[in-house]
C-alpha cells in the first residue's frame, strides 16, 4: 500500500527517467565522467540532505528531490577537480534551506548549484556540446511519456518556455533573416535545452504558485533567454536567466496568490 | 639510431599538406573550383573578445583565377588583415596530428630496457571535393567599404543590403559561388555580416619568391566565436574537411551547437599499420564520422600554460614556440619570460577540431565555446613489438607467447572495431604465433613423455652439477644439524 502511495510521486518517475538518461550517456555518448564523481556527488548530496532532514526534522521522502538534484548535476555539470563537485553538491541543497522566503526556497536547486559553482570556482562549466541528435530522440520520448503519465499542469512552464523560445527563434531566423527551416529545428536538439525545459523550470516548488503567472513567468525566461542567445551569443542562456530571475518569483506570488505547491498534497490528490 | 631514422621516414613519408579554408573557393568564370580540406587556426582572447583567424590557401590551380568569399561580422581595418608564412600550418599540423607510439616487449627470459618512439602523421590527404559552381547573369549595386593590397592579395570589403545585389556583384566580377550557397546569403546580410574578398594581384605575386599563396589572417574584435562554414557548402553531394586549430585562454573549445566528442585513442593495434598509418587513421576517421554524422572530432587537446612542462606525451615535434603563437594571433601571453622551458608565461590551451561536413548534417555554422576543461588528449595509437627470442630458452617463453597471442587478439578487436579493415584479411598476423605456441606445446609434451631424461632442457651439463652438488650439501647440513640437536637433548636429559 505505501509503496503503491509513493510511486504515484512523479519524482520517482523522473528518477527513472533521468538515471537511464545517464546510463546512456555514459554508455552510448562516451561521456567521460569517472565513476568517482558520480559517487562523490551522491555522497555529498545524500549527507547534505540527512542533515537537512534531521535538522528541519523533514520526511525521508525528501530525499527523492535530492536524488534528482544529484542526477541534473552530473547530467549537466563539468568541471576538472572532484572538489568542485562536492562544492556544487552542497550548493544544490543547502541553499533550499538557507534561502527561503514565505516558506518557499527561491532558487531551484540544481540551477543554483550550478551557476554559483561556475561563478567561484573557475574550474566548472556547461557542456553544450556533449548530446547527440539521438540523445533528443530519447528526450522526447522520455517527456512524452511524462506527459502522458502526469498532469500537463505540472509542465506548464516547460511546454510554456520551449513555446515562446520556439516562436521568437522561428520569426527571427526563420521569417527574419530567412535561415532554412532545418536550420531552426537543428537548434531545438539540444539536449541541455530539453533538460532544462522539463527538468528544471517545470519543478513547482521555486516557479510562482499561480498558473497564469507561471506561464507569463516561462515566457519572460524565454523572451530574455532567446535576447542572449541570438545576440549576445551565450549558448547557456537560459540557465543564467532562470537564476537571476529567480528572485522575482516571490514578487509573483504576491500579485497572484495561490496555495504553496507540496509533492504529497499532489499525491493525495 | 634507428629510431631517429625511423621518426624522419615517418614524418617525410606523409607529407603536409596545407588546404583550403572556411569559405569557398571560387575561380573567374570557366575555372575549376576544388575545395580540399581546409585548415583554420582560431585564437581567441576571451577578455577582449579579439578573434584571429588564419586560413590555409592551397589552391592548385592557376593563381590569377583564385578568389575567396569569407563572411566576417565587422568591417576590417588595413591592420587587421595580414598574410603570413604558410610554414605556421604545417607546424601546428604535426605537432598535434594523431600520432602512433610504439612499445618493445622485454625478453622474457632477459630484462631490458623499455623503449618507445613517436611517429607522427598529417592527416592532410583527404578527398578533394569538387564544387559545382552557377553564374547568375543578373546584377545590382553593392557597396565596397574597403579596398587593400595585402600581400600578394587584392582586398575587398563588401556589404550588400540584398542578396541578389551581393550574388550578382560576384559574378559580374567574376566571381563563382557553389550553387545553394546563396541561400545563406540573405541570413548573412540581414544579420549584418560584412564580405571579405579576395583576389590574387599575379604581378604582386611575381615579385615574391615561391610558387605558393599566402596564408591570410584576420582579426577582429567581436563576441561571436564562430565559423561560417554554410557559404561554402553547395547543395551536390559530397563532404568537406576541415581542421580547427583553437588557442584559448581557459580551456578546451567545444562547438556548442553540435555534439563534440573524442576520437577513439589510446589503442593497441597491429603492427602491421605502422607502414600504412595514414590509411589507418583516414579509416578511424571514416568510421567513427559515419556513425556519428553531425559530430565535430577532438583530435588533440593539451594544456600549454607556460607553467606547463609536458607540452606534448609523446611529441610528434616541437610544441609551438612564442614567437609561432604570436603569429598565431595569441595576444595574451607574457613573451618576456622564461619559465619552465617555456619562452612564455601565461594561460594557454591548444585544441584540434576536425569537422566533415555537408549541407545535410550541417544546418548551421560552427559556434564555438571555451570550456574550462584542461583535461589533455590526444588521438595515440599503440603498437606493440614482441621480444625477440631466438632460442626458446626458459620456462617463461610459452606464457610469453600466449600473452602475445591473446595481446594480438585484442588489437585486432580494436582494429576491427575502431576502422572498417576486415580481420579475416589479416589472419597470418595471428596465426605466428598459434604456430609458435603450438610448436612449444608439443616439446613440452615430448619432455614429459621422455622416460629418460638426460638433461632438463635449458641447463647445460654443469650447471646441473653445480646444482647437485649444492642439493647434496644443504642435505648434509640438514641432517648434521638435526643429529647434533638429538645429542643435545639426551644430554639434557
Amino acid at each position: 500500500m505505501y509503496l503503491k502511495h509513493s510511486l504515484r510521486d512523479p519524482r520517482f518517475f523522473q528518477i527513472v527517467f533521468l538515471g537511464s538518461f545517464l546510463i546512456f550517456g555514459l554508455s552510448f555518448l562516451n561521456w567521460q565522467i569517472p565513476i568517482q564523481v558520480i559517487t562523490v556527488v551522491f555522497l555529498t548530496i545524500a549527507i547534505t540532505q540527512a542533515l537537512a532532514i534531521l535538522k528541519y526534522k523533514l520526511t525521508y521522502q525528501s530525499i527523492l528531490s535530492a536524488i534528482i538534484s544529484g542526477l541534473g548535476l552530473v547530467l549537466l555539470l563539468r568541471a576538472n577537480e572532484t572538489s568542485t563537485y562536492v562544492i556544487a553538491g552542497i550548493l544544490s541543497i543547502a541553499p533550499k534551506f538557507l534561502i527561503r522566503y514565505n516558506g518557499k526556497h527561491i532558487f531551484n536547486p540544481v540551477n543554483f548549484g550550478i551557476i554559483i559553482t561556475i561563478l567561484i570556482t573557475d574550474d566548472a562549466w556547461i557542456s553544450p556540446g556533449q548530446w547527440g541528435s539521438a540523445s533528443t530522440y530519447l528526450l522526447g520520448i522520455g517527456i512524452f511519456s511524462w506527459l502522458v503519465l502526469t498532469k500537463v499542469k505540472q509542465l506548464i512552464n516547460g511546454l510554456v518556455f520551449l513555446g515562446t523560445l520556439f516562436i521568437l527563434e522561428t520569426c527571427y531566423l526563420n521569417f527574419y533573416l530567412e535561415w532554412p527551416i532545418d536550420f531552426i529545428f537543428h537548434k531545438f536538439t539540444s539536449g541541455s535545452l530539453l533538460l532544462f525545459s522539463f527538468f528544471m523550470i517545470t519543478d513547482p516548488r521555486t516557479t510562482p504558485k499561480h498558473i497564469t503567472t507561471r506561464a507569463i513567468w516561462a515566457s519572460i525566461v524565454a523572451v530574455i533567454s532567446f535576447y542572449l542567445m541570438e545576440f549576445h551569443y551565450l549558448s547557456s542562456a537560459p540557465f543564467w536567466v532562470l537564476f537571476f530571475i529567480s528572485p522575482l518569483t516571490p514578487f509573483l506570488d504576491s500579485i497572484h496568490k495561490s496555495k504553496n505547491f507540496n509533492w504529497k498534497q499532489m499525491i493525495n490528490n | 639510431m634507428k629510431k631517429t631514422n625511423l621518426l624522419f621516414g615517418a614524418l617525410t613519408a606523409f607529407t603536409i599538406s596545407a588546404n583550403a579554408f572556411c569559405g569557398f573557393y571560387v575561380a573567374k568564370a570557366g575555372g575549376k573550383l576544388f575545395n580540399k580540406s581546409s585548415q583554420v587556426i582560431l585564437a581567441r582572447n576571451s577578455e577582449t573578445n579579439r578573434n584571429t583567424i588564419t586560413m590555409a590557401n592551397d589552391y592548385q590551380g592557376d593563381f590569377s583565377e583564385f578568389a575567396m568569399v569569407v563572411p566576417v561580422p565587422v568591417i576590417l581595418k588595413k591592420d587587421e588583415i595580414k598574410v603570413i608564412q604558410k610554414d605556421l600550418f604545417e607546424r601546428f599540423d604535426s605537432y598535434s596530428a594523431p600520432r602512433l607510439t610504439e612499445y618493445f616487449d622485454r625478453n622474457p627470459c632477459y630484462t631490458d630496457v623499455q623503449k618507445y618512439k613517436a611517429l607522427a602523421m598529417s592527416d592532410s590527404n583527404f578527398e578533394m571535393v569538387e564544387e559545382e559552381a552557377s553564374i547568375n547573369i543578373k546584377y545590382e549595386g553593392v557597396k565596397i567599404e574597403a579596398k587593400y593590397e595585402i600581400g600578394e592579395y587584392d582586398i575587398l570589403i563588401l556589404s550588400a543590403t540584398e542578396s541578389n545585389g551581393l550574388k550578382n556583384w560576384l559574378t559580374d566580377n567574376d566571381y563563382k559561388i557553389p550553387s545553394g550557397a546563396d541561400e545563406v546569403l540573405t541570413p548573412y546580410i540581414k544579420d549584418n555580416m560584412k564580405f571579405f574578398v579576395a583576389k590574387v594581384n599575379t604581378e604582386r605575386l611575381n615579385q615574391r619568391r615561391g610558387n605558393y599563396l599566402s596564408p591570410i589572417q584576420i582579426s577582429f574584435t567581436h563576441k561571436k566565436f564562430m565559423l561560417p562554414i554554410r557559404l561554402g557548402m553547395a547543395n551536390a553531394n559530397g563532404t568537406q574537411d576541415l581542421i580547427v586549430y583553437a588557442l584559448t585562454q581557459n580551456g578546451r573549445v567545444e562547438t556548442s551547437n553540435y555534439r563534440t566528442q573524442e576520437m577513439p585513442s589510446n589503442q593497441k593495434i597491429p603492427l602491421f599499420v605502422e607502414g600504412v598509418f595514414g590509411d589507418f587513421y583516414k579509416s578511424v576517421f571514416s568510421k567513427k564520422w559515419t556513425n556519428n554524422k553531425s559530430s565535430v572530432f577532438v583530435e588533440y587537446a593539451w594544456n600549454l600554460d607556460g607553467k606547463n612542462f609536458a607540452k606534448c606525451d609523446p611529441c610528434n615535434t616541437t610544441p609551438p614556440a612564442s614567437q609561432e603563437l604570436l603569429n598565431a594571433g595569441v595576444d595574451w601571453l607574457n613573451m618576456n619570460q622564461n619559465n619552465w622551458g617555456s619562452s612564455y608565461q601565461g594561460n594557454l590551451h591548444f585544441t584540434r577540431l576536425h569537422v566533415r561536413y555537408d549541407r545535410e548534417h550541417f544546418p548551421q555554422d560552427l559556434a564555438f565555446t571555451e570550456t574550462k576543461n584542461k583535461q589533455n588528449f590526444q588521438c595515440r595509437y599503440v603498437l606493440t613489438h614482441p621480444a625477440s627470442i631466438s632460442d626458446e630458452l626458459c620456462d617463461q617463453v610459452l606464457p610469453y607467447y600466449k600473452k602475445v597471442q591473446k595481446r594480438r587478439g585484442d588489437e585486432m578487436n580494436n582494429l576491427t572495431d575502431i576502422t572498417w579493415w576486415e580481420a579475416n584479411r589479416y589472419q597470418a598476423y595471428l596465426k605466428k604465433y598459434k604456430t609458435k605456441i603450438a610448436s612449444l606445446e608439443v616439446q613440452e609434451k615430448d619432455d614429459e613423455n621422455n622416460l629418460l631424461p638426460v638433461f632438463p632442457k635449458g641447463y647445460t651439463p654443469n650447471q646441473l652439477l653445480i646444482i647437485s652438488a649444492g642439493i647434496l650439501l644443504i642435505l648434509c647440513s640438514i641432517l648434521r644439524v638435526a643429529f647434533s640437536k638429538k645429542k643435545q637433548i639426551y644430554s639434557l636429559k
